[in-house]
């Protein structure tokens, strides 16, 4: 059967790939911060937001510990300094909320404005649209942790390791992407269960619960530091800590790399799959405008 | 003094937005004029309707009225009452039909949504659920009156939606474009009931269709761009416009509609294009002269086919055309 | 209680509704009215109330996780010192409880009027005679009483897990004391509302104004922690006052009458404020979305 084929038809159908996937997830990356930007009380948020997430623990640590030294948490984790061990563990607190509630729930926030259908009609691959809000969020977060460290350093008498700061950038790129398969994992419940956002809530806080940000896991119930040693975020905030802190001599760095790397490609690979058959199940079912 | 029960007296409605640089420099200030100076009276027991575009100011008006955007000036009474200084009155002597299928509540019955803002308007649970169960037998959902809204078709919570605004018998009635996006057979039952059942309520009716204004109005306004461009009868409008006849013609193809524009005994002519196809649409006084001529300029231009033509009646779009030079499609 | 005055000119329309319709300033049948739809909803989610019982001990386990890395189990000498108590655990989970109604008129009753608008029902409610005001509070009762319902899961569950425990005595007073403070807090939901109306974005202003009303509370960390300045910000907080004196008869077991009375005088004082100036934000921002015509829109 010979098809009609205008010239802008076979220049798209030629850039097919890779490429055009990478392009199509920046435009849709950009398209979000555009929308972000253009409600200023988010601009402001963005800049209060993570003095707003320390400010408490550091209030709370100072009431129990009396100064800026506990010998509690030297005898569990080495380190007296708790507001640099709070600090650098929470900073990563913005960077996964990101990840998780703002790539999960790309999909439903384009499904409220009516835009899911229109989207998932044009040639871009379905988990494209997933990755181009996951840009987004990375950025978003990123900014988030640099400025969450960069206040905690300038205000609040933090120190880290200048020697730790590249590494800690690795760790990072690695947490993404066991995030990305989690993120994944939420997108699929969002499209499922019409209040899935409690069942993410549910998820998010509970990860955040059991990943050592603002405690060593050492002080969880065995089962959940159990739990806690299975979530890559556990992995992700010991070995930016441990960089940040300790610098190049971080000596937990080979256990938190390949651990994280074998949590992140089971993450990864448990989500993308979850991901491919869930939406498949939506457009099956036709659901995909409903909310 | 005016005893009508709709009074608006050069009603005007500015919006004004501002684009701005880095959050906090305004860089422009958009002022839209959405309702300029409009005057119109309903008298006692008629249906106006209110016909134009979208984007006409049609909505605008209603909310004014309905008190839920202020008037940048001018006033309205409905009922006697000032729409701003005494809303409450003006509130309790109306019933608005607006808002598309999301105005209900979809984890509600229609029954319990019926009677939930039956109690808004102070009736006791019993007098709510009669008058609740009265509406939904007269719009043919008697049967359906416990499902949830969330389960029923479109067109069934329209019929909510309008009942609501009958829950309180309002002797004065806004219905905004109360037939959108229903399917003709919904679309007409509501127009029925209008036309049958409601003839002893003033009534203030905006739509952009013709049909329906036409077949439901006795008075009809036509609107564009926040201004009335004409009021009367469907006939007095029509006559407007009867010196002039109206060639409608359906091509392949695109015509060069200056030339047409240009040519000395046109009126006025605009073109839109439906399903791959061409309509053409032109007034002159003289239909059969004009079919001649832009036969033979089509005939002429390359690309062009005339698939059909007709010298038609005037009809309320050819007034609006007159009177914008576009189509209410448009 | 009537409010226009009708002008009597032109010959109206009267039926049976409209003969005998005066404007009222307070509706409170038509508050009841909305309250009993919200609940009618909420119930239609069972799972809710289960939930918002045990989501919140996941927001608050990590503060007190950090205080026993920190500190060790439950007790220390600095914030024995500061706070009067030796026991953080039991100090902070009571607050917590507290803390649920501050937490629930700030992001339901204040939300209440941005979920109608963004539901599209928020017009056909305005096109109505009924004041403003009584639907306001109506969303203000249902929030509460599911409020109380999952607060007090909240509670046992916390109490079960972290083995605490509270003077069962003290309720009479406790009870008192909670409910000046949920009046007050209905100003203060109400000011949230007027101004969620106005901005487009209330997701990140509701966050904000609950992230700051948070780290004013002293929920983790008893007042004398916070700076002086910030301090005197945490005592306009509706919760605040409320919070330490329920934390005080609930933990001591002890009512001293004098400082119950100063405590319950300064709420009485909060109510008022907060009240009066909910009222005025929401009428500010009720006109101004009229005047933008963007009641309708989200």
């Amino acid at each position: 059967m010979e098809h009609e084929e205008t010239e802008s038809f076979r220049r798209m159908w030629a850039r097919a790939g890779f490429r055009a996937e990478a392009k199509a997830a920046w435009a849709i990356a950009i398209n979000i911060w555009k929308i972000e930007l253009s409600y200023p009380l988010s601009v402001l948020w963005f800049i209060v937001m993570p003095f707003l997430w320390f400010i408490p623990m550091l209030i709370t640590g100072s009431a129990v510990a009396g100064g800026t030294e506990s010998a509690v948490l030297n005898d569990l984790v080495g380190t007296r300094d708790w507001v640099t061990y709070i600090a650098i563990g929470t900073s990563i607190i913005g960077l996964t909320i990101s990840i998780m509630w703002g790539t999960g729930f790309s999909l439903r926030r384009e499904q409220n404005s009516g835009t899911l259908e229109t989207l998932m009609s044009t040639p871009i691959g379905r988990s494209t649209l997933v990755w181009g809000s996951m840009l987004h969020n990375l950025s978003h977060g990123g900014l988030g942790v640099i400025l969450q460290l960069g206040a905690a350093i300038i205000f609040f008498g933090v120190t880290i390791n200048a020697w730790g700061i590249f590494p800690a950038l690795g760790i990072i790129a690695l947490a993404v992407i066991g995030l990305q398969g989690v993120a994944f994992a939420v997108t699929c419940i969002v499209l499922l269960a019409k209040q899935g956002w409690m069942i993410v809530e549910f998820i998010s806080s509970g990860l955040l619960l059991v990943a050592p940000m603002s405690y060593p896991l050492s002080v969880l119930p065995p089962i959940l530091q159990y739990v806690g040693m299975a979530s890559p975020l556990t992995w992700s905030v010991e070995g930016f800590r441990g960089f940040l802190m300790n610098g190049l001599a971080y000596q937990g760095v080979v256990q938190a790399v390949l651990t994280l790397v074998i949590l992140d490609m089971i993450f990864f690979a448990f989500g993308a799959l979850m991901f491919r058959y869930t939406e498949r199940y939506v457009r099956a079912k036709g659901a995909l405008e409903q909310f | 003094m005016n005893q009508n029960p709709v009074e608006i007296q050069d009603l005007s409605k500015t919006f004004i937005s501002v684009r701005r640089r880095a959050i906090v420099i305004p860089v422009e200030k958009t002022r839209v004029e959405a309702l300029r100076s409009i005057t119109m009276d309903i008298p006692k027991g008629q249906i106006h309707g209110l016909l134009g575009p979208n984007g006409a100011g049609k909505t605008t008006l209603i909310k004014c009225l309905a008190t839920l955007v202020l008037p940048s000036s001018g006033t309205a009474r409905v009922n006697g009452y000032d729409v701003l200084k005494e809303s409450t009155y003006a509130r309790a002597s109306m019933g608005v039909c607006q808002g598309n299928e999301r105005s209900i509540y979809w984890k509600l019955s229609a029954r319990e949504n019926l009677i939930f803002f039956a109690k808004l308007y102070r009736m006791s649970h019993d007098e709510a659920k009669e008058r609740a169960d009265e509406l939904l037998g007269r719009m043919g959902l008697l049967d359906k009156a416990d499902e949830k809204t969330e389960n029923l078709s479109h067109g069934m919570r329209m019929k909510i939606v309008f009942a609501r605004a009958l829950l309180h018998d309002p002797p004065i009635l806004l219905l905004d474009e109360p037939t959108q996006g229903l399917d003709p057979t919904f679309a007409a039952d509501l127009r029925k009931f209008i036309k049958e059942q409601l003839r002893d309520r003033t009534i203030l009716l905006t739509t952009h269709y013709m049909h329906e204004a036409d077949m439901l109005s006795d008075k009809i306004a036509l609107i564009d761009e926040g201004e009335l461009k004409s009021f009367g009868t469907p006939k007095e409008l029509k006559e407007e416009v009867r010196d002039y006849d109206s060639l409608h013609m359906k091509l392949v193809g695109t015509p060069d509609i200056e030339t047409i524009k240009g040519m000395e005994m046109v009126m006025s002519a605009s073109y839109s294009t439906r399903n791959g196809h061409s309509e053409l649409v032109v007034t002159a006084q003289d239909g059969y002269e004009l079919a001649y001529q832009l036969l033979t300029l089509m005939h002429k231009t390359p690309g062009v086919k005339v698939e059909h033509f007709e010298v038609k009646e005037p009809t309320l779009d050819d007034v609006f055309m007159k009177l914008t030079g576009r189509r209410i499609e448009d | 209680m009537l409010t226009e005055d009708a002008t009597p000119e032109a010959e109206r329309i009267k039926t049976p509704y409209l003969a005998t319709f005066k404007p009222r300033l307070m509706d409170w049948s038509a508050a009841k009215v909305f309250a009993l739809k919200n609940l009618r909803i909420a119930i239609r989610y069972p799972t809710n109330f289960l939930i918002w019982g045990i989501l919140p001990l996941l927001w608050y386990a990590p503060y007190i996780l950090m205080m026993i890395a920190i500190a060790g189990p439950g007790t220390s000498q600095s914030f024995t010192e500061l706070s009067g108590f030796d026991d953080f655990i039991t100090f902070s989970i009571i607050a917590v409880f507290v803390y649920q109604y501050v937490d629930k008129s700030i992001w339901s009753v204040g939300n209440n009027f941005r979920w109608e608008q963004f539901s599209g029902t928020l017009e056909p409610l305005f096109v109505t005679p009924v004041p403003r005001i009584s639907i306001l509070v109506g969303a203000a009762f249902s929030d509460t009483l599911q409020c109380t319902f999952s607060a007090t899961v909240l509670l046992v569950i916390s109490s079960v897990l972290f083995g605490v425990s509270y003077a069962i005595t003290m309720v009479a007073p406790i009870v008192v004391m909670l409910t000046m403070m949920v009046f007050a807090l209905y100003g203060f939901s109400f000011m949230i509302a007027g101004l969620i109306l106005v901005f487009k974005d209330p997701s990140v202003l509701t966050e904000l104004i609950s992230n700051i009303t948070y780290v004013l509370s002293p929920i983790t960390y008893p007042l004398q922690a916070l700076p002086s300045a910030a301090r005197f910000a945490a005592v306009l907080v509706p919760s605040t006052i409320a919070i330490i004196t329920i934390r005080e008869l609930a933990i001591t077991g002890l009512f001293q009458p004098l400082s119950f009375l100063q405590a319950f005088a300064s709420m009485l004082g909060l109510v008022i404020g907060f009240w009066v100036l909910g009222v005025l934000a929401f009428r500010w921002g009720e006109k101004w979305t009229k005047e933008k015509g963007s009641m309708g829109g989200f």
